[in-house]
């Protein structure tokens, strides 16, 4: 266990059965996150990237205790939480707290910001209806939104200010880990901005810790001091940012990162560019769950399941053939293709 | 640029909406050219009004509450040296031109294509619409696909079979396994990425002049995006169309656009070639908009920011909408909107700055992408 | 060296919430015509006893017979026979100036039916029946069904599918036949046989109504920021579910309203309700008037039929304006 640690999860599984028929029988089962584990230090960012079901989602849920794990623990401040309820439970809400995605539904259209914001307070904290309201008017000064915004509805707020919202409400008890789910997916490029900047500076005066998930890689390079990059529900690749960008190990990572396009018509990078379509959580393959994508998987690859292990200092990568794609024969030349850009 | 190359070109195109809270000025003075065999690519954030200038090419807004207010959308059809004027053609002639000589596709392909067809038959569909395909003797229909070894089905066979071949030979070449048996499926049996592969064949499949591709990508994965474009390229290569890619992303125009023009508020503001637009952003707007976005390689300070927001449309900015946010601001941008000047090749911005008589502030002269640094 | 934060700019201008929905209703002429029915029918459903007031003898019978017991008088309205008023027991309370001689003996504005019975006063008294069944059976309707509703939608799992089933099974079963088993089964049918009957009926439309607005509404994330907020199950169903489920539900109960005064009507005219004789039920009215019609008196049908279209009418005509009006994408 580290010892500085904020938070930490261990093993984290979280299955979903698939049910149908007329009594609901699971039919099948999603492996949503299938073995994650990871810490997060107090004041730090980790990035959580993956495209549509790699699990990020799930995890932040989880860590919420927003749904209940499968199995695993999850540990905040040496205590474990995984499996606490009622009183311990709302207490510890006030400590880890979640700013979600779309703007348009975090909301609920009937109350006011006010209301909005002082709810978490009301049952979290003991403070009294004034205590309370001088409590939103600072928050909301916090987040760059004036006091006479607190009994508007959020329908006559922008995208950006509804999310200033959310973080507000996120911030109302207190909290010192904040799980933040694609913040700013739903923005656009200019709101983004300042919604990234409100949140590194929130982060500097707060001393918060901060969850990231996200699938847009610039972003995550710009809020997160450590990144995990998540595959059918494991870690494929860990690593500080710098490294990771200069130096990604595992061919998804690297496949993901060349994927990005970049604002600069003169940088034309080599693309690897992988055919076929990202798998579902259902049926997994066996063993290194990237090797029917992946251009150079060999037989180990389909019976050992890498694990994910240091493969350079601070780097960690799930794979038997970690670093450059240079270094290593391409056995699936269909599976990826090289253009020059 | 020739004339003849030009294949769409919008004219100081203006419409707003009635709606009951007053007029949405959406559009106010857009001046746009597509040109044969370019991918121009058309950016802006929410609100400025790109999607609805590509769905008026097509005439695809309904008329209440959308209210055309000048302007005009020519398009130049076939080899033919007269236009057309797409805002004041009969619905005939329109609907001639749609899916044949210009098709769509839009961001969602969840919903863009029909849960209760077989995607076989909807890319048939508009085939059999709009050409003239003939009976082709059955016989070689059947060696035409056993050569490429693919099953004749029940399907294939009959009057349809000409627009059921060419329907599995756009699937072919859009990259999918086994085109002949994908006719047969549902949409709801395929995956999101492919869905859109389907929607462009269905939209390539007349051989349009112009594909219109509204955020073809923004709902996909990166991974499936970087797909989604490459087959784009290619495509548009092969069929020497013309492609509007109206998107957010800048490193998508960056990537796939030969031409680009910049849309904030209704109108558009800077217009040139790529590289120009990255390397030598002119309107304040436009340099605004590279800054703010984080790079994937310099360093993470933080964020430029351009101030303000985007306006209300129905209580616009007067003379340039930009004029609030702007920091070179001076009184005359609130008194006319300025029309677009030449800065050379091609490149023209819509600012007073660049008006002949002013000194471009050296902020903006510097601007731009440089070498692996936003 | 960190630059302020911008300023956010301006947010959009507050809209009050009702005087939108106004402006809106009023822009609808059918919403209106809707609206102004329904208060017509409220105030004579309020105004009864003054606008057609029973002697104290006859408090027990709100439809004041006329003239001699066992006879079938049949005066006709007043206005077929303006100049030869025929007498009626029934006061006309307020003179129209002009129109009656002060000193005439009183007249029939509507005629009478069998046993001389003021189809005014049926028309007028039976609203108060109207509206309360109306009103009544679709409250409790709504009630039951928002609490199954809320349940069904919330938890899931077995509960749900055992209340899907029970709601089911009482939908499959004809509106009718239903409600006239139930009745049946009370000994001394009654307007509350009546009642209770129509809302056993109404109940499971609204359980499903409400159930999937509470699957819709389950999926916002403000339902999961409150739940991460530590709030419990109860407090988010009232506070944050139910007043984002209301708009459908209150559609459906304005035509419901109207609905079970027609359903109610149908019933009466079939024999099923009150046994008490001289009821002002509208259905019933048209029961007893119809043997008329073949000898011509038309007024003892078409009178309280017009009750009926109209109150019906209004109802529905409010509903289909309100669920326009309430409708997210129409206010665009």
């Amino acid at each position: 266990m580290i010892d500085d640690a904020l938070v930490q999860v261990m093993d984290l599984k979280k299955t979903f059965p698939v049910r149908g028929g007329i009594l609901s029988r699971t039919l099948a089962e999603v492996r949503a996150v299938d073995g994650v584990s990871f810490s997060v230090k107090q004041g730090k960012t980790l990035g959580l990237v993956g495209e549509s079901g790699c699990g990020k989602t799930t995890v932040g849920r989880t860590l919420l205790r927003l749904t209940p794990t499968t199995s695993g623990r999850i540990i905040y401040r040496g205590a474990d939480i995984t499996n606490i309820k009622g009183r311990e439970l709302r207490a510890l809400r006030r400590n880890i707290q979640i700013v979600f995605q779309d703007p348009q539904s975090s909301l609920n259209p009937r109350l006011t910001v006010r209301e909005i914001i002082a709810e978490p307070l009301r049952f979290t904290t003991d403070k009294s209806r004034k205590e309370a309201n001088a409590s939103v008017l600072d928050l909301l000064e916090r987040v760059g939104l004036k006091p006479d915004h607190a009994d508007r509805y959020p329908h006559e707020f922008s995208g950006g200010q509804r999310q200033r919202i959310g973080i507000a409400r996120a911030l109302a008890s207190g909290p010192e880990f904040i799980v933040l789910d694609e913040p700013t997916s739903a923005l656009d490029v200019s709101v983004q901005a300042r919604l990234l900047n409100l949140l590194r500076k929130l982060q500097s005066e707060m001393g918060l810790a901060y969850l990231f998930i996200s699938h847009d890689l610039s972003v995550i390079r710009y809020m997160c001091d450590e990144i995990a990059v998540m595959y059918l529900g494991r870690i494929v690749e860990q690593a500080p940012t710098n490294e990771l960008f200069a130096s990604p190990q595992h061919p998804y990572t690297q496949a993901l990162l060349s994927a990005v396009p970049i604002p600069d018509p003169e940088l034309k990078a080599k693309r690897i560019i992988l055919t076929g379509d990202v798998p579902s959580p259902v049926n997994p393959p066996a063993a290194c769950r990237f090797n029917p994508r992946c251009p150079r998987a060999q037989d180990v690859c389909r019976k050992v399941d890498p694990p994910l292990e240091e493969k350079k200092p601070g780097q960690l990568a799930a794979c038997h053939f970690p670093g450059e794609a240079t270094k290593w024969p391409v056995t699936q030349p269909g599976k990826a293709k090289v253009t020059d850009g | 640029m020739a004339d003849e190359d030009v294949l769409i070109d919008i004219r100081d195109l203006s419409l707003h909406f009635d709606t009951y809270a007053g007029a949405v000025k959406a559009l106010d003075g857009v001046e746009l050219a597509v040109h044969r065999n370019e991918t121009l690519g058309l950016v802006g954030e929410s609100g400025c009004g790109k999607t609805v200038t590509a769905m008026t090419i097509l005439r695809l807004l309904a008329s209440p509450p959308a209210v055309y207010t000048g302007g005009q959308v020519m398009f130049r059809r076939g080899t033919q040296s007269d236009e057309i004027d797409m805002l004041r053609a009969s619905m005939q002639e329109i609907q001639s031109i749609r899916g044949n000589e210009i098709s769509m596709i839009f961001q969602e392909p969840m919903t863009s294509l029909n849960p209760v067809m077989r995607v076989g038959d909807q890319i048939a569909e508009t085939m059999l619409r709009h050409q003239d395909l003939g009976f082709p003797k059955p016989s070689d229909l059947e060696r035409y696909l056993e050569s490429r070894g693919w099953r004749l089905t029940k399907k294939l066979r009959g009057r349809r079979s000409e627009a059921m071949r060419r329907a599995a030979e756009m699937l072919g070449r859009i990259g999918l396994a086994d085109p002949v048996a994908m006719l047969e499926r549902y949409p709801h049996e395929l995956s999101g990425g492919m869905r859109q592969r389907i929607m462009i064949a269905m939209a390539l499949s007349c051989r349009p002049h112009l594909l219109i591709a509204d955020e073809p990508t923004t709902a996909l994965d990166v991974t499936i995006q970087a797909q989604i474009m490459d087959l784009m390229k290619e495509l548009k290569r092969e069929e020497k169309a013309s492609i509007l890619l109206i998107t957010h992303h800048l490193g998508i125009v960056a990537e796939m656009c030969d031409r680009v023009a910049v849309m904030y508020a209704g109108s558009v503001v800077e217009q040139g070639m790529t590289n120009d637009i990255f390397h030598k952003p002119s309107h304040p707007y436009t340099v605004g908009l590279l800054r703010a976005i984080p790079s994937l390689s310099g360093p993470r300070e933080e964020l430029p920011v351009i101030p303000g927001r985007i306006p209300d449309l129905i209580d616009p900015p007067s003379g340039c909408r930009f004029h609030p946010r702007c920091p070179y601001a001076m009184p005359e941008c609130a008194k006319k909107r300025p029309p677009p000047h030449d800065v050379g090749n091609g490149h023209n911005v819509a600012c007073v700055l660049y008006d002949g008589t002013h000194v471009v502030p050296e902020a903006l002269r510097n601007a731009g992408v440089r070498e692996g640094v936003a | 060296m960190t630059t302020p934060l911008p300023p956010t700019g301006h947010v959009a201008p507050r809209q009050r919430g009702f005087r939108f929905l106004w402006y809106r209703v009023r822009k609808s002429p059918l919403t209106l015509i809707g609206f102004g029915l329904i208060v017509i029918y409220l105030l004579l459903a309020i105004f009864a006893p003054i606008l057609a007031p029973v002697p104290a003898e006859q408090r027990g019978d709100a439809y004041a017979p006329v003239g001699h017991e066992g006879e079938d008088i049949l005066p006709a309205p007043w206005f077929t026979n303006v100049n030869n008023p025929v007498a009626c027991a029934s006061k006309w309370p307020i003179p129209v100036i002009g129109w009656f001689d002060h000193s005439a003996t009183m007249t029939c504005p509507f005629g009478t039916s069998n046993h001389g019975a003021d189809i005014y006063y049926g028309v007028v008294w039976g609203a108060r029946i109207s509206v309360a069944m109306g009103v009544g059976v679709t409250m409790t309707g709504v009630i039951i069904g928002l609490v199954l509703g809320l349940l069904a939608g919330w938890y899931g799992g077995w509960l749900d599918e055992i209340l899907l089933r029970i709601t089911d099974i009482f939908l499959s079963l004809p509106l009718l036949v239903l409600a006239i088993a139930i009745i049946v089964a009370f000994r001394n049918a009654s307007l509350w046989s009546v009642a209770f009957a129509l809302a056993i009926v109404w109940w499971p439309t609204y359980t499903r109504l409400v159930r999937g607005q509470v699957l819709v509404i389950r999926e916002n994330q403000y339902i999961e920021a409150a739940k991460a907020s530590g709030l419990p199950d109860w407090y988010i169903l009232i506070r944050h579910v139910t007043p984002n489920i209301l708009s459908p539900i209150v559609v459906q109960a304005t035509l419901d309203i109207g609905s079970v005064v027609l359903t109610a009507a149908a019933l009466s005219y079939i024999g099923f309700t009150s046994n008490s004789p001289l009821l002002p039920e509208w259905g019933r009215l048209v029961a007893l008037g119809q043997d008329y019609i073949a000898t011509g008196q038309w007024w003892t049908v078409v009178f309280p039929g017009l009750a009926i279209f109209g109150f019906v009418l209004g109802f529905n005509l409010l509903g289909d304006g309100l669920r326009d009006l309430l409708d997210p994408r129409g206010a665009r």
